[in-house]
């Protein structure tokens, strides 16, 4: 499975999780949820932090809680 | 003609991001248009070069949604927003600098032609549709505003 190369405090599965149900092409899941496939390729690249909602129907698509999906860091950053 | 838009990597592109691509290229070749016919029949004359702007309203036909396929989402319509915004702050930036400058162009009880008013709307139609274009292709290719914050 190739690396994910996100940075900053939000971390996202989204690419493993493509691959693990059934190796789901990138615009399959974008059909799926609604976006196009090219804000796919920013989620898992980490340059884009959805919406709520669109986290929650990117969650739904893979049948998973919401943070199994999303993981937010930010506490090193807290005072 | 598809292996031309693959070559291009125009199949990767959002639409919001060929339409960008689109309008800059319409705008650089518009200048060029004018740049070129200067020498020929001077300046005055070469602004027939700025009627190639009107290209861009070809835009929403050439870039229209394709059916069952998603056409903005809504990073897209931050993206949108975002550059729009940027693009009309540079305006008004222009549109001041000119506005406090033009006493010491024209003097204080000077004339303005109607021809200058009506190339500097063409001129200021450039501004905002470019800054728009660079803004949105900027965004694409480095990052945008995120739906979370």
């Amino acid at each position: 499975m190739p690396p994910n190369k996100q940075s900053g405090p939000l971390t996202n599965q989204i690419r493993r999780m493509r691959f693990e149900h059934g190796e789901m092409t990138q615009q399959d899941l974008a059909d799926r949820i609604g976006v196009t496939r090219q804000t796919i390729i920013a989620l898992e690249s980490g340059k884009y932090a959805p919406s709520l909602l669109l986290a929650f129907k990117l969650a739904r698509a893979f049948g998973v809680a919401i943070d199994r999906l999303f993981q937010y860091d930010g506490e090193a950053n807290h005072d | 003609m598809s292996s031309v838009s693959k070559h291009l990597g125009l199949n990767a592109m959002a639409p919001a991001q060929r339409q960008a691509w689109f309008n800059l290229v319409i705008i650089l070749v518009s200048l060029f248009a004018i740049l070129a016919l200067a020498p020929a029949l001077g300046f005055r004359r070469a602004q027939g070069g700025l009627g190639i702007l009107g290209f861009i309203g070809l835009g929403p036909f050439l870039f229209r949604r394709k059916p069952g396929r998603v056409f903005m989402d809504e990073r897209d319509v931050l993206i949108q927003f975002r550059a729009w915004a940027v693009a009309y702050s540079v305006f008004w930036i222009f549109f001041i600098g000119v506005c406090v400058s033009a006493p010491f162009t024209f003097g204080s009880s000077g004339v303005v032609s109607v021809e200058l008013i009506q190339m500097s709307v063409w001129y200021a139609f450039m501004i905002v549709w470019g800054v728009s274009a660079l803004a949105t292709l900027a965004q694409y290719r480095w990052g945008a505003p995120h739906a979370a914050e």
